[in-house]
């Protein structure tokens, strides 16, 4: 009797323990202990996953124990909010971040729409209406807005743009929603088997919205390459209404002889690449430059790589090519940040708060530290280890 | 997910350059593992060889053969064996220091990697395969052991695994994809089948379930370009839909 109490008093304590653990990650999942999520890769781990962090700028993280593989393509974080693309399963996924994983909500067909996931690009109509578009692989363009408190998708189409004629297809890709107007920027190229280079000019569509009807198709020869091809990843910025556009025409995307990274803009109120603005931060001979983050008040952040230290394609995955720079997009002056070189990646690796950029930076190996640089004083302080390739970083909601 | 991230699954990747530093330091056994086997790898290449500038008119390919042979007869038969000797050191004597570096690298390769043989009789895959589909519209499907093939469309990949490596030896021309199916890690080493021969070697280690892709690309130099599957936005633009529509990616 009395050790068939001493079994019922342990199985009890078991249990609760049992049942206390399991409640234990959801429950912490709360934005004012651990403001922000990092989304980051292990190479070690071989799994991507979300950390909360208390800090940017205090501590280290490894890989949790409990971290849960992050399955889709993140690309965008809102109110609260990640998006996905699962490519495979033609499925747009919202998630929701708990304390060490995200958790799908709800999940939206892309079944019976067009969609490619190469070449494509998103924007926001309003914090409910998500815009997504694709070339469907540079062969043509086209869009679905999706509603995203229902995930469903409220109505989708093609544009009316020009067909590449074969063997060239759309290369880069630049799309923009400003009041009623959709700009879309894009270049020519020969595709599959072919190395030669883009044409020598960025080709820009305006198109109406909601009507989509094509108003202008304009030619600039300045800069081609405008934008990217990823949907992860920043190439333009809207400053007090002007919109920034930055063209990559580097050997990471395909290179061009002859043109230069540059910034045109779009002035609030015109339709048109503005002829009175071109922000070259580079020559052609010596770098590169790669993604546009917006810091706000006319400042911008760009990747640039110097091209010495580029030999062969495998060096802009392999080697720690990059430089950062603050771009000054009214006086069109650059300022080098003094930060460790970094590799390449084409992702969200940049947190804005006020005058406050934080940067993750890898560091060689499997392992990442972000930095906090202060703008205006130009300050520049370490923080947080990971243990991991972080490729997003959010203040959550 | 994320093509993104796995992105950073290249750490694993790296080119090692043959150099007579190299060289030496493998004879006094202070190479890395990974250098040891590029050396390896780049003395038994036969397309190597004009890179050992030896003296004009050395029959440099003669010796090698005629040494490979020498031994290979002379663990056969004993009592060949001093005939061997004086025909190796009459042959190792007449050419430069550095190959005779070199080859007595190999011999000892050779040895150890017999030894190793002995030491790690199980692998995870074996044998060798030969894949042609120059003349082919779509991809076509090859096995080894337990690694599986798909080979573009214009492309042709021989792959084995050496006697003296645990590392798949993969010679191609095109672009194949390459997945891991047993339950360990696989080293490839990918080099050019190609008519040019100023092609990199690429290595990477495979974990298991994982799938790789490999070409050859021109930025500014003949490459090889590896990525994981995963990170197929790695591929330049024009690459990335050759690869989607050859391997249904994404």
């Amino acid at each position: 009797m009395q050790m068939s109490r001493i079994c019922t008093l342990i199985a009890v304590l078991l249990t609760s323990l049992f049942i206390s653990c399991d409640k234990k990650p959801a429950d912490k999942a709360n934005p004012n202990e651990r403001p922000y999520g990092i989304l980051v890769y292990s190479a070690d781990a071989e799994k991507e996953f979300l950390i909360r962090a208390e800090s940017l700028m205090e501590g280290s993280y490894e890989v949790p124990k409990t971290a849960r593989q992050v399955e889709p393509i993140v690309f965008a974080y809102k109110d609260g909010s990640y998006y996905g693309i699962d490519e495979n399963k033609r499925s747009l996924t919202r998630y929701k971040p708990t304390e060490n994983e995200l958790v799908a909500d709800k999940v939206c067909s892309l079944d019976t729409i067009p969609w490619k996931y190469f070449s494509s690009w998103y924007d926001w109509v309003s914090p409910d209406t998500l815009l997504i578009g694709s070339t469907m692989e540079g062969s043509q363009f086209v869009y679905a807005l999706v509603d995203v408190r229902t995930m469903t998708v409220a109505s989708h189409g093609t544009f009316d743009i020009p067909f590449p004629v074969k063997p060239e297809y759309y290369g880069g890709v630049f799309a923009k929603l400003r009041d009623n107007r959709i700009y879309i920027a894009y270049t020519l190229y020969e595709g599959v088997n072919s190395l030669a280079p883009a044409r020598d000019t960025t080709y820009m569509a305006v198109v109406e919205y909601p009507s989509m009807k094509t108003l202008d198709l304009q030619k600039d020869t300045r800069s081609t390459w405008p934008g990217g091809y990823f949907l992860h990843a920043p190439f333009s910025l809207v400053n007090n209404g002007d919109i920034y556009l930055l063209t990559q025409p580097g050997g990471r995307t395909h290179n061009h002889p002859t043109k230069s990274t540059g910034i045109y803009r779009i002035k609030k109120g015109e339709d048109k690449l503005d002829p009175t603005y071109f922000f070259r931060p580079t020559d052609q001979q010596n770098q590169e430059g790669y993604l546009l983050y917006d810091l706000g008040n006319g400042k911008a952040l760009i990747k640039m790589v110097e091209k010495k230290r580029v030999n062969r394609y495998m060096d802009y995955l392999e080697k720690r090519i990059v430089d950062y720079y603050i771009l000054d997009l009214y006086t069109q002056k650059k300022t080098r940040i003094d930060l460790p070189p970094d590799r390449l990646k084409f992702e969200y690796n940049v947190l804005v708060e006020n005058d406050q950029v934080y940067v993750a930076v890898n560091n060689g190996n499997n392992e990442s530290t972000i930095w906090r640089y202060h703008v205006p004083s130009g300050k520049l302080t370490e923080g947080i280890t990971i243990d991991g390739q972080v490729y997003m970083i959010n203040r959550l909601q | 997910m994320l093509l993104v991230v796995r992105e950073h699954g290249l750490l694993g990747i790296m080119k090692i350059e043959i150099t007579p530093e190299l060289i030496i330091r493998y004879h006094q056994g202070q190479c890395t593992q990974e250098e040891k086997e590029v050396v390896v790898e780049w003395l038994l290449d036969p397309e190597a060889e004009e890179n050992l500038h030896l003296p004009d008119g050395e029959p440099e390919l003669i010796h090698k053969f005629e040494i490979w042979q020498g031994i290979s007869n002379g663990v056969k038969k004993n009592a060949r064996r001093g005939r061997l000797i004086r025909v190796l050191k009459k042959e190792l004597y007449a050419i430069r220091p550095i190959t005779r570096l070199a080859i007595a690298a190999t011999v000892l390769l050779f040895v150890g990697s017999l030894a190793a043989g002995i030491y790690y009789p199980t692998r995870s895959v074996d044998g060798q395969v030969s894949l042609d589909n120059l003349a082919g519209n779509t991809a076509k499907n090859g096995k080894l052991a337990s690694l599986s093939f798909t080979l573009s469309p214009q492309s042709k990949a021989e792959a084995n695994i050496p006697a003296w490596t645990r590392a798949v030896q993969i010679r191609f021309c095109g672009s194949l994809q390459v997945t891991n199916n047993s339950e360990n890690d696989v080293e490839l080493v990918f080099s050019s089948g190609c008519k040019k021969t100023n092609y990199t070697l690429q290595k990477v280690t495979v974990a298991k379930g994982k799938s790789y892709l490999a070409t050859h690309y021109r930025m500014e130099t003949d490459e090889i370009i590896v990525v994981d599957k995963a990170r197929i936005l790695d591929l330049p633009p024009p690459l990335v839909s050759q690869f989607i529509k050859d391997f249904k990616l994404i």
